[in-house]
């Protein structure tokens, strides 16, 4: 955009805002706040990898009206045994609707097919990208719950994301996979690409702990555990049930990881998590990430094709039951396909 | 109740037809396979309860991931799990297809998508080897692997109909010719002429990669199909029973001095004038005139006689008669060991052929030169009796000439070049041969110098390796079957193996040439089949 002042103020004002969080001296700035030294930085020494069960769940929204939205999702678990896939398995494709209404009506049915039991507080239609992931969390949990019951002892189950539910109805889920962990000595980890963790006001943790570790020298794959009190903010305490780690697990690895364990753990189980780690995440194509979380993502996924698959599926049988074209473009059609045509 | 479905764990991606087109197909397999360019696949529709046959054509690394650059990185140093999305991509040619009767034919069609590739068994090849003809030169290979329980045999009947072979020297070139010769001196199918002027065919000697060699004399089950005629002493001869080689004045004609040499303007006038003029009248013409005489202004003063082979060539210079008369000089004295006034083995040597053995004209330590001429002049004679036979056939029995012959010619671009008019025994031999049973033997490595009009005549092709990319190209565009899509195998075909194309078998085969030695020690372990076995010799 040339010769347009009001453009690159508005340019200059989000790379401000942006400079703000990550400053020129952020690692200078989070060495004295955190006080964290060399010696709190802890080698991975990969080894074996023994059995590890990664989790991932995929939604999409198939449909969506001014009313309702239709959304798609599923979940999916990928077990290694020292990284050969030993099985691999998949929840059904399943449908909800979100709205029309205040509450999801088929939260409740789903939670009960999952747990047996019906949830104790419903999920709100509202926010539609919220009620999809809750709804593909739900079916994740289960899974993972079915895991943590199947594994042999010793295994390792990771979920992709945090140790922390978004929704009240998971608390006492996610609490039954750790005790079942603890119970069958299963390793539990969340593994999150991202976090919204920040310290002093904003400063995003991830890149001024990987920052440090380079300004002190320290070789990946390491791994530090991260103390809660320098952070910004509190998570809500009552849906957190990890300890939060952060970790870079190969040499080249483009971004550390934020690793959650489960609260009540072992220092020697923490060092044989991170180790195990290490150990699978040396893929060539995604270095540092650890490789079943990986495969499961890629068998869970709902690619363009799978989703053309359904729409079409969809529309041959929503007119068979006499709905006509007009009536379905009227409630799901988007003028952004007539948009994007020109 | 929600529930978890264990997605397939075989992987059945892997070994099924994907595309492309009847012309040509693709299936991938595991990345770590190992296959290779020339092996022979069978696929297996069951929908059409059909069985297609297919050769690798290439192969490639391929995966299904969108990054098309993720090999590549700077940090790819392992990989886990890459059975299922990264695999070899495996071009194949299809070579046709056999239906539940057992019959062959041509891939006029296409397999069913996901139809199972898998490696044919010998059983398989039933429908190939009862489709192979006589003349045994090797065993069927595809890839590596050589099939033991499928013989290449190539059908006696085509091969008057010209052959080619073609490979650059190291290959195998001579000992394909001598299991050739073998295996032609077993059936007796038609008669065989080769000259060889370095000696190696009769007894051996050393390979050109310095290996000792045997020759078609150790052949001793085979022997009473080979004569060989040669101008060795009397030792030799008598110990393998050879005949002496004469070639006589009269065998000559003034036209092979064009084959020898390449002549001028007024000197092809002399040679066209002396056209049908017997060879012994011409060499004593030669031998006694005076090339100062000519031109003959004045006949009478001259004492030329009108008719007269002086009177003929009159107006000629002296220059062409001179030199003319050099070349035929050079022509007797050099060929004195066995070109002489009177008394001839060509009757004997041509009885021979139509006795369908394989007859050798061993002239060890003789020139190009000679070896030329002496394949001319029983070339020419060749073909002026089969011509005679064939003056003397009814109308309806014309086509089916009685003796079919096969002349080898070794380095056949110095005699079947383009545009070369001088050759022109050789050419018409190429060209109207198989009218008259004769066919021709082109051994060359360098196809792109044969006449490709002479190249269009041939029918069976055995391409030996050949690394020009020039005469690969031209002889995948001359043979009779498709080879275009064989070019990586052709360029990579090791020594001692061969591509066969020949009209009489389906498809080209890939072939491992029997080591002549192996070949040889084989056939005199079986007793040769005497042409009365099985007669009733009884009253």
């Amino acid at each position: 955009m040339p010769d347009d002042p009001e453009y690159d103020a508005a340019v200059n004002t989000a790379i401000d805002k942006i400079q703000a969080t990550i400053p020129k001296n952020l690692v200078q700035k989070f060495r004295v706040v955190s006080k964290i030294t060399r010696v709190d930085f802890q080698p991975c020494n990969p080894g074996e990898c023994g059995e590890i069960c990664a989790i991932d769940g995929s939604n999409v929204m198939l449909l969506e009206s001014g009313s309702m939205a239709l959304v798609l999702f599923r979940a999916a678990q990928s077990t290694f045994l020292n990284l050969e896939r030993t099985r691999r398995s998949l929840t059904p494709l399943t449908f909800s609707i979100i709205g029309p209404g205040v509450e999801n009506q088929d939260f409740p049915g789903l939670y009960k097919d999952c747990f047996g039991e019906v949830p104790g507080i419903p999920v709100e239609n509202e926010d539609r990208t919220r009620a999809a992931g809750i709804l593909r969390d739900t079916i994740e949990y289960w899974v993972t719950q079915t895991m943590a019951g199947s594994l042999g002892s010793g295994a390792l189950l990771l979920r992709d994301g945090p140790l922390r539910v978004s929704h009240a109805s998971h608390d006492t889920v996610l609490t039954r996979i750790e005790n079942t962990c603890r119970l069958r000595d299963i390793g539990l980890a969340g593994v999150s690409k991202r976090t919204t963790a920040t310290w002093g006001g904003g400063h995003p943790i991830l890149p001024s702990v990987n920052g440090l570790a380079k300004e002190l020298g320290v070789k990946a794959p390491w791994w530090i555990k991260v103390d809660t009190e320098m952070l910004d903010h509190a998570q809500f305490p009552r849906w957190q049930h990890g300890q939060m780690y952060i970790a870079c697990l190969h040499p080249r690895a483009k971004s550390p990881l934020k690793i959650d364990l489960p609260v009540e753990i072992s220092p020697s189980s923490v060092r044989n998590i991170m180790d195990r780690l290490a150990a699978c995440s040396g893929d060539g194509r995604i270095p540092g990430y650890p490789y079943p979380l990986f495969d499961a993502h890629r068998t869970v996924v709902l690619t363009e094709e799978i989703v053309e698959q359904v729409r079409s599926d969809l529309m041959r049988r929503i007119a068979e039951t006499g709905i006509e074209r007009q009536t379905y473009d009227i409630l799901f059609g988007d003028y952004h396909d007539e948009f994007a045509r020109y | 109740m929600m529930n978890l479905h264990d997605t397939e764990t075989t992987d059945s991606s892997k070994y099924r037809l994907v595309g492309r087109s009847v012309l040509g197909y693709r299936f991938i397999a595991p990345y770590d396979a190992t296959l290779y360019v020339g092996d022979i696949k069978k696929i297996t529709d069951k929908t059409k309860d059909v069985t297609f046959f297919a050769k690798i054509t290439d192969l490639s690394h391929d995966s299904n991931f969108a990054d098309t650059r993720w090999d590549t990185r700077v940090y790819a140093e392992k990989f886990y799990g890459l059975g299922e999305d990264v695999f070899i991509g495996v071009d194949a040619v299809p070579l046709g297809f056999v239906d539940n009767k057992g019959g062959f034919h041509k891939p006029r069609t296409i397999p069913s998508k996901f139809s199972t590739v898998e490696d044919p068994t010998a059983e398989d090849f039933k429908f190939l080897t009862e489709q192979m003809g006589e003349i045994e030169v090797g065993y069927m290979r595809s890839g590596q692997d050589i099939i033991r329980e499928v013989a290449v045999r190539i059908p006696a009947k085509v091969l008057p109909q010209h052959m080619g072979v073609f490979a650059t020297t190291g290959m195998g070139k001579s000992n394909f010719m001598k299991t050739f010769c073998a295996s032609c001196m077993k059936h007796q199918k038609f008669g065989l002429l080769i000259v060889d002027p370095h000696g190696e065919y009769v007894s051996g000697g050393k390979s050109s990669t310095g290996e000792p060699t045997k020759g078609l004399v150790h052949y001793t089950e085979g022997r009473d199909g080979l004569a060989i005629f040669t101008i060795r002493g009397d030792n030799d001869r008598k110990r393998y029973g050879m005949n002496t080689l004469y070639l006589e004045y009269d065998d000559f004609r003034i036209n092979d001095l064009s084959i020898l040499h390449d002549v001028t303007g007024p000197q092809h006038d002399i040679i066209e004038a002396f056209a049908d003029i017997k060879g012994k009248e011409i060499i004593e013409f030669f031998q006694t005139v005076d090339p100062a005489i000519f031109p003959i202004k004045d006949t009478l003063a001259a004492g030329v006689k009108e008719g007269s082979l002086s009177w003929k060539i009159r107006n000629s210079m002296g220059g062409p008669v001179m030199v003319i008369k050099r070349y035929i000089d050079n022509l007797v004295n050099g060929n004195k060991a066995f070109f002489r006034q009177q008394g001839s083995s060509v009757p004997d040597i041509l009885a021979n052929l139509h006795d369908n053995r394989v007859v050798l004209i061993d002239i060890p330590d003789m020139s190009e030169r000679s070896e030329l001429f002496v394949l001319s002049i029983i070339t020419r004679m060749i073909m002026e009796k089969h011509r005679s036979e064939a003056r003397g056939f009814g109308i309806d029995d014309r086509h089916e000439a009685s003796h079919q012959v096969l002349i080898t010619i070794e380095e056949a671009q110095r005699v079947l070049a383009s545009g070369g008019s001088s050759t022109q025994v050789f050419r018409e031999c190429a060209m109207e041969g198989r009218k008259f049973g004769v066919g021709l033997c082109v051994i060359t490595q360098q196809p792109k110098n044969v006449d490709p009009k002479v190249l269009a005549q041939i029918n069976t092709f055995v391409i030996m390796g050949l690394g020009d990319r020039g005469d690969r190209d031209i002889i995948m565009g001359s043979a009779k079957q498709d080879l275009s899509r064989m070019e990586i195998e052709i360029q990579t075909l090791d020594r001692g193996e061969a591509i066969i194309s020949t009209i009489g078998i389906p498809f080209p085969v890939s072939t491992r040439i029997h080591r002549f030695e192996d070949y040889i020690t084989e056939l005199n372990r079986e007793k040769k089949q005497k042409i009365t076995d099985g007669l009733d010799t009884g009253f």
